[in-house]
């Protein structure tokens, strides 16, 4: 049988939520397989929130992305200002 | 205490031989990069800036698949990515943030001019070195002397991209009707491209291969313009019939697009080696090269009144002395230091094996299976070379005075900085 992915998880929040999960529900298998990613991926899952793929994942565990982020959609909005 | 001795030399030697190679990245940066205008000025028909930004980044992004595909197989750049996946967000961001700039310029020209835009926005560089500062450390822990180069480095190479592009406008009856917008527009197009290299520093801290980084940033860079094209640029039906009426102009901006690819390619090693505080000013020497194209094979600067010409001389030795003064700035092992503290704080952030980073930092082959070609990167390279020889065969050249001699003799220049850029970084790093 194959191992469960939370039998693998470092973090308490990711424990939960895997160990949460019922193999033979649709919506469950989903959060387990995203689970499965962040442990595959062997990206730093922080206890902040919950995991919702790789760009909302930058954006929590790294403030430094929100910098170059705000800038992104401050240009956008002076193009459509501006044009 | 003889062995750490040893080491600490050895270390000293083999940063002093990395900074050599982004120096010379950054100087053949700016020469290709310089040079990527040269083929956009045969475009003399009357295509929108949004269809030209169109063209010349899809010119970029199949170039993209030419000759960097064969310095590295696709396999490892995407096991590469795979590895950092991180990343790859911040690589579309980068894309992202450098297509806005762009269109951003067109409409700072547009409104208030070149002389007034061009000095605002050129200003990205110092946006780069204060990034690089706050976030990764940059210049931390270096000696005064060498801070007082960077910085006098950095303003000099400005300064004189200032002067440069002064001498080489020709709108002097360019009437400034929005000169609000079009001053916000050009600082708009500074913050983003100055903000744009915080994606390069973080992956290159991080052990990306520069060619794998690109990959990312060139689609995110023709997503951006794509949606942008065809918002501002009246929808997808009038820029296609744009495109369809402009075929034989489409190779120009192709080739463009291709020289750029290739000197973005040295900037992106050079940002690797030295630095965006350092990597990025001496990549700006290309405002040189764009005016020695202009002038000679162009004639650009037949009729240029004597002021005109004492801001050409003013300006180019302005910027050899800041490339004179970066280049001389060697980081000394303090900042070195400064540097590790934030490699250690990415491994931890995002799991990766530290001592593995820093070796693909320095250059070092981490992949035993990299740079092997696979069968599907002939065919990659067939394809996109495909496209260049279908667009070269419906180019036509504009009847525009050209100067034949001066265009083989800047051109033998780009083959030879590419070589020997190309052969340092094989010997040096393997393309790492």
């Amino acid at each position: 049988m194959k191992e469960s992915p939370a039998a693998h998880c470092r973090s308490p929040r990711l424990f939960a939520l895997a160990a949460s999960c019922h193999p033979s529900q649709k919506r469950d298998r989903q959060k387990l397989k995203n689970v499965d990613t962040v442990l595959r991926s062997g990206l730093h899952f922080t206890d902040t929130g919950n995991y919702r793929g790789f760009v909302l994942k930058a954006i929590l565990s790294d403030s430094q992305f929100l910098v170059p982020a705000v800038v992104f959609v401050g240009g956008i909005i002076l193009l459509a200002i501006l044009r | 205490l003889r062995a750490s001795i040893i080491r600490a030399v050895q270390q000293q030697r083999e940063n002093l031989s990395l900074h050599k190679l982004g120096v010379v990245c950054g100087l053949v940066a700016g020469c290709w990069l310089g040079a990527a205008e040269a083929p956009t000025k045969l475009v003399t028909t009357g295509l929108s800036p949004f269809a030209i930004s169109l063209c010349m980044v899809a010119g970029v992004f199949v170039a993209r698949w030419t000759f960097p595909t064969l310095l590295k197989g696709t396999a490892y750049i995407f096991r590469d990515l795979r590895s950092r996946r991180h990343l790859i967000v911040w690589a579309l961001l980068a894309g992202g943030l450098w297509a806005v700039a762009n269109t951003l310029t067109v409409i700072a020209i547009r409104d208030v001019g070149l002389a007034v835009a061009f000095p605002l926005w050129n200003a990205n560089t110092l946006v780069g070195l204060i990034w690089g500062r706050v976030f990764f450390g940059e210049l931390k822990g270096a000696e005064r002397r060498t801070k007082a180069r960077v910085a006098s480095g950095v303003i000099a190479i400005v300064a004189s991209a200032a002067l440069l592009g002064f001498s080489s406008t020709h709108q002097t009856g360019v009437t400034i009707t929005h000169a609000s917008r079009g001053v916000a527009a050009a600082l708009g197009a500074c913050v983003l491209w100055g903000t744009m290299y915080i994606p390069y520093r973080k992956a290159y801290l991080s052990g990306m291969n520069p060619l794998s980084f690109v990959t990312a940033f060139t689609v995110g860079e023709l997503l951006t313009v794509g949606s942008v094209a065809v918002v501002l640029g009246g929808g997808v039906r009038v820029l296609s019939s744009e495109l369809f009426h402009a075929q034989h102009v489409l190779f120009w901006l192709f080739l463009g697009g291709f020289v750029w690819v290739v000197g973005d390619l040295f900037q992106h090693y050079a940002a690797k080696y030295l630095g965006i505080g350092r990597g990025i000013p001496l990549s700006s020497t290309n405002q040189l090269w764009g005016l020695a194209w202009a002038g000679f094979v162009f004639g650009e600067l037949r009729h240029t009144a004597t002021v005109q010409q004492w801001l050409i001389v003013g300006g180019s030795l302005g910027m050899i002395l800041g490339a004179f003064l970066l280049s001389s700035a060697v980081a000394s092992g303090n900042e070195n230091a400064s540097r590790d503290e934030v490699v250690l704080r990415e491994c931890t952030r995002y799991r990766l094996n530290y001592a593995e980073t820093m070796r693909a930092i320095a250059g070092h082959v981490t992949d035993g299976d990299a740079g092997r070609q696979r069968w599907w990167d002939v065919l990659i390279i067939l394809g996109a070379l495909s496209l260049f020889v279908w667009f070269a065969h419906t180019a036509k050249i504009p009847p525009l005075p050209i100067d034949y001699r001066w265009c083989l003799v800047l051109s033998a220049i780009l083959l030879i900085t590419l070589a020997f850029g190309v052969l340092r970084l094989w010997r040096d790093t393997d393309f790492n």
